[in-house]
């Protein structure tokens, strides 16, 4: 990632209060020219207060917002010259396609030639051409929503803003959204700000997520950051799947777990010997051991236990072993047919990659 | 709320808005207002504000007979009006919401037809038809003609009572064995006496401040009290009506109260 | 709607079509039958056709009835448009006002305004007291009044439709037009307007449904210019005591009625059935 690149939105010390409720602690966060940044979290995290007041829909209790070096903090909307995308597309009624996509080159005062041109040119990039005389009601959700995008990039805004833009469609056609949205944002090369509560939309989407929980910004970092490096429970637990264990650090570089045996720290971990911390290891990475596998590498770790638990859900099986020491434990396995997949109180062995583990942050 | 960004075009708007609104509302309010003090004036004199507050104008109207029967019959056409449009509303709304059945756009359209059809039309229809039933100046014709004219009212807000009920809790009544009649009276009926409350005090008032039909259907000894008062004021404008007015307006306040307190329950999903 | 069941509404609904079928169809019934003489003559209608007294009234009745739905559908929005944008409880407070007036008798209304707009009365007094001179305009027994007196009557039931249709109104839409750039003047043009227009329609049929047929306003605040047809079917029935010519009157009347009623009930059921 490019450190050059500058600021469109910067949030200084930006909070929100409703009454007595802290909707949003004191936050900076800053938004570079050209990325794809999502705001991912839970319902009540902040990440739509966030969101409303950069777009304006509320002002700040307290701190800056900047868009492109110049304050904002208290302009209203229609003087940010943002666009954004909702997640009831909030067209209006009463007006066709073209109409709903003209809306904000006439607010603007564009010449009709122009307007024709433009809103026919956005209409064709969405994939509606030849849909301008239908009235939002005539369109499928999805449709909607791409009448909705289309209003959004016609008059080219500083950011394009999307509020959970595809929670009202079903999974196959948010799926297949997702992935012309990220088109159209490489193509266009305009800031977004994507908002949703969808991991692995977020993941899917972005160059950056913004990971909020009650009020506050839990990480900010790519996709891959928050996958392999989650800070804390909270992340490691809102994306992917994880197993935990919380422990001891003892001198030989082993974490005690509170039941069973230990867990050898990866050498980078760098806790004190005597502190207490918790690890994650993803399911994915524990690998179950077959006859014939290659012999254990320094930084392997392996463990024996029985099969508790087995669930078959598509491409993959997931299992939780009970270790003999009583500790729990979760994999997944790429699918095999019924015959060859484990069972329930079958023996199994265990491996992982002691450089798998990572070592969460008491959480704040 | 001042969570809002303040925009200076959007807060003159609002402001204009708000002082137009401000206007209209002194305008609607001000002949149901204007009528209190004035009933506390003298009774020699009508004038505003009055110079001197009396109780005059009240002991007036409750000591002249050619007040107080009109006030009484009144209250007892209003009174069996509102009975009988509610006995007969309750099941006829229960059939507009439960049932399909042929016709039934017909007779609803029938059923409603008081509310379009100018009220002097209907007065002069059932003038004419209850001279012929040698009805028109009784009692018995005002109720019946006040009865027609007051239904589609207590049906619309007894309908929308029911619309609102579960219709499983009647239909498990059946399985268990009650007949149509007994589930009414138990499961129908119980979950519905705001509505019926309503429906029936609207009817109260709708038949106690009817003028145009009683005016003409009233015979001499059938004046209600809104006939009266029309012709007093045609007449002499006399600064008893006010008291009579102020009355009146009490009552409308309730009525009001009710109709507010009806409107929140429906505004918040239960 | 829930159906339980098609068959078995008879005697839940047999009062009320008995009761409508004789005190609504059967008077309808005498009017149509009367104003022709039993069907035999059409002089009633000729004769209230070559009367000036008859077509200044009927001029009168289409002047002001749609002349007051105008302006009370004006006050109305007004009104409407301030209570959409209060919050619940405020709403709820503020509906006081237009439902007071609402449930207000029409007599007192009517009773009040002569001591409002009097020779003598508070608007006179209080404009002789301010300008130091004698104030005597005409504001009660002419046009004026029963405009007054009318747009009052109307205004609150121009607001129940609007207010629900500008409460239906998606809030989103108005803060899409705002991000979009769009000003205060701007949205309500082309959002606020046409998303409430069907409300207006709605009130503005049944206002004009309501002020044809007016009796009581014209009767007690209007002048002798301003007699409408409601008071010329009181006027035939009880002063001249021809039921035939009186029984056409209402009969045109009631067509005059149906021009608007007829739309507004289909409108009705167009909103219904799209819900």
């Amino acid at each position: 990632m490019t450190v050059t690149e500058p600021n469109m939105i910067e949030l200084q010390g930006v909070s929100k209060e409703f009454g007595n409720f802290l909707a949003l602690r004191p936050t900076d966060l800053n938004v570079r020219k050209g990325e794809f940044l999502t705001l991912l979290g839970p319902s009540g995290s902040g990440k739509s207060t966030l969101l409303n007041m950069i777009s304006g829909a509320f002002a700040a209790s307290s701190g800056r917002i900047m868009l492109n070096g110049t304050d904002i903090t208290n302009a209203p909307p229609r003087k940010r010259g943002i666009g954004m995308v909702f997640q009831n597309y909030a067209l209006m009624p009463h007006m066709t396609a073209f109409e709903n996509v003209a809306y904000p080159l006439k607010v603007r005062g564009v010449s009709k030639a122009d307007i024709r041109e433009k809103v026919t040119d956005a209409l064709k990039r969405v994939g509606l051409a030849g849909f301008e005389h239908r009235k939002p009601k005539q369109l499928s959700g999805g449709q909607q929503q791409r009448v909705g995008i289309a209003r959004c990039i016609v008059y080219s805004p500083s950011i394009i803003m999307m509020d959970e833009p595809l929670g009202a469609l079903d999974k196959n056609l948010r799926e297949q959204m997702q992935d012309e949205i990220k088109t159209l944002h490489r193509e266009i090369g305009t800031t977004f700000i994507y908002v949703t509560h969808d991991q692995e939309e977020a993941l899917n989407m972005s160059d950056r997520i913004c990971l909020m929980n009650n009020g506050s910004i839990v990480q900010l970092g790519t996709p891959d950051d928050l996958y392999f490096r989650p800070v804390n429970k909270f992340a490691a637990q809102f994306i992917g799947e994880s197993n935990l264990f919380s422990g001891k650090f003892e001198a030989d570089g082993r974490l005690k777990l509170s039941s069973g045996d230990g867990l050898a720290l990866p050498a980078n971990a760098g806790i004190a010997v005597g502190q207490s911390c918790q690890v994650m290891l993803r399911p994915e990475r524990v690998k179950a051991v077959v006859a014939g596998d290659a012999p254990v590498s320094a930084s392997t770790q392996s463990a024996s236990g029985r099969v508790a638990n087995v669930s078959f859900i598509g491409s993959m099986t997931s299992l939780a072993v009970e270790l003999t020491d009583g500790t729990l434990i979760k994999l997944k396995l790429t699918s095999l047919p019924l015959q060859s997949r484990y069972k329930v109180g079958d023996a199994i062995e265990l491996r992982w990659d002691a450089e798998d583990l990572v070592v969460l942050r008491e959480e704040a | 709320m001042t969570a809002h960004i303040r925009d200076g075009r959007k807060v003159a708007y609002r402001w204009i808005g708000t002082v137009l609104a401000i206007g209209v509302y002194i305008f609607l309010l001000a002949p149901s207002v204007i009528v209190i003090p004035v009933s506390f004036g003298s009774q020699y004199e009508l004038s505003f504000p009055p110079r001197q507050y009396s109780l005059d104008l009240y002991r007036i109207f409750f000591s002249s007979d050619s007040w107080m029967q009109p006030l009484f019959l009144s209250l007892r056409v209003a009174l069996m009006t509102t009975f009988i449009s509610t006995v007969i509303a309750v099941p006829a709304a229960y059939a507009i919401v439960r049932f399909s059945f042929i016709g039934k756009k017909l007779l609803m359209a029938l059923i409603m037809s008081p509310l379009v059809i100018p009220s002097v039309v209907f007065a002069l229809g059932v003038y004419l038809y209850f001279s012929y039933l040698r009805l028109t100046g009784t009692t018995t014709g005002l109720v019946i003609a006040h009865t027609m004219f007051v239904l589609p009212y207590a049906l619309v807000i007894i309908s929308a009572g029911i619309q609102k009920l579960d219709p499983n809790l009647e239909f498990g009544a059946m399985l268990m064995g009650a007949g149509r009649f007994r589930m009414m009276m138990t499961v129908v009926l119980p979950q519905l006496y705001p509505s019926i409350g309503a429906g029936a005090l609207f009817a109260f008032l709708i038949s106690f401040d009817e003028v145009v039909i009683s005016w003409f259907l009233a015979g001499p000894t059938t004046t209600t009290l809104s006939v009266k008062m029309f012709s007093a004021i045609q007449w002499e404008i006399s600064p008893v009506i006010a008291a009579v007015s102020t009355i009146l307006t009490a009552i409308s306040l309730v009525v009001c109260l009710v109709n507010v307190m009806l409107q929140k329950k429906t505004d918040t999903p239960a | 709607m829930t159906v339980i069941a098609s068959k078995g509404a008879g005697p839940f609904i047999a009062p009320a079509a008995i009761l409508s079928l004789l005190v609504a169809l059967v008077p309808v019934i005498f009017i149509f039958y009367n104003s022709t003489a039993g069907g035999t003559s059409t002089e009633a209608f000729t004769s209230i056709l070559e009367s000036n007294l008859f077509l200044r009234a009927m001029r009168t009745t289409v002047e002001v009835s749609l002349l007051a739905s105008l302006l009370s559908v004006v006050l109305g929005y007004v009104v409407a448009l301030h209570l959409a944008r209060q919050s619940a409880r405020r709403r709820a407070a503020l509906m006081v006002l237009v439902l007071l007036p609402f449930w207000t008798s029409i007599l007192v209304k009517s009773y009040a305004f002569t001591i409002i707009l009097g020779r003598e009365g508070i608007i006179n007094s209080f404009l002789s007291w301010a300008l130091g001179a004698e104030v005597v305009l005409p504001l009660i027994f002419n046009r004026v009044g029963v405009m007054v007196g009318m747009t009052n009557y109307l205004t609150p039931l121009v607001v129940f439709p609007v207010l629900a249709s500008l409460l239906a109104i998606d809030p989103a839409l108005y803060r899409a037009a705002e991000i979009m750039g769009a000003k205060p003047a701007r949205i309500f043009l082309t959002v606020t307007l046409p998303l409430s227009a069907p409300g207006v329609l709605a009130g503005a049929l049944s206002a004009a449904v309501m002020s044809l047929g007016f009796f009581i306003v014209p009767a007690l605040m209007g002048g002798k210019q301003d007699i409408m047809l409601a008071n010329l079917v009181d006027f035939y029935t009880r002063e001249v005591l021809d039921w035939n010519v009186a029984s056409a009157v209402g009969v045109i009347l009631f067509a005059l009625v149906a021009i608007f009623a007829v739309p507004a009930m289909l409108l009705r059921g167009k909103q219904q059935g799209a819900r």
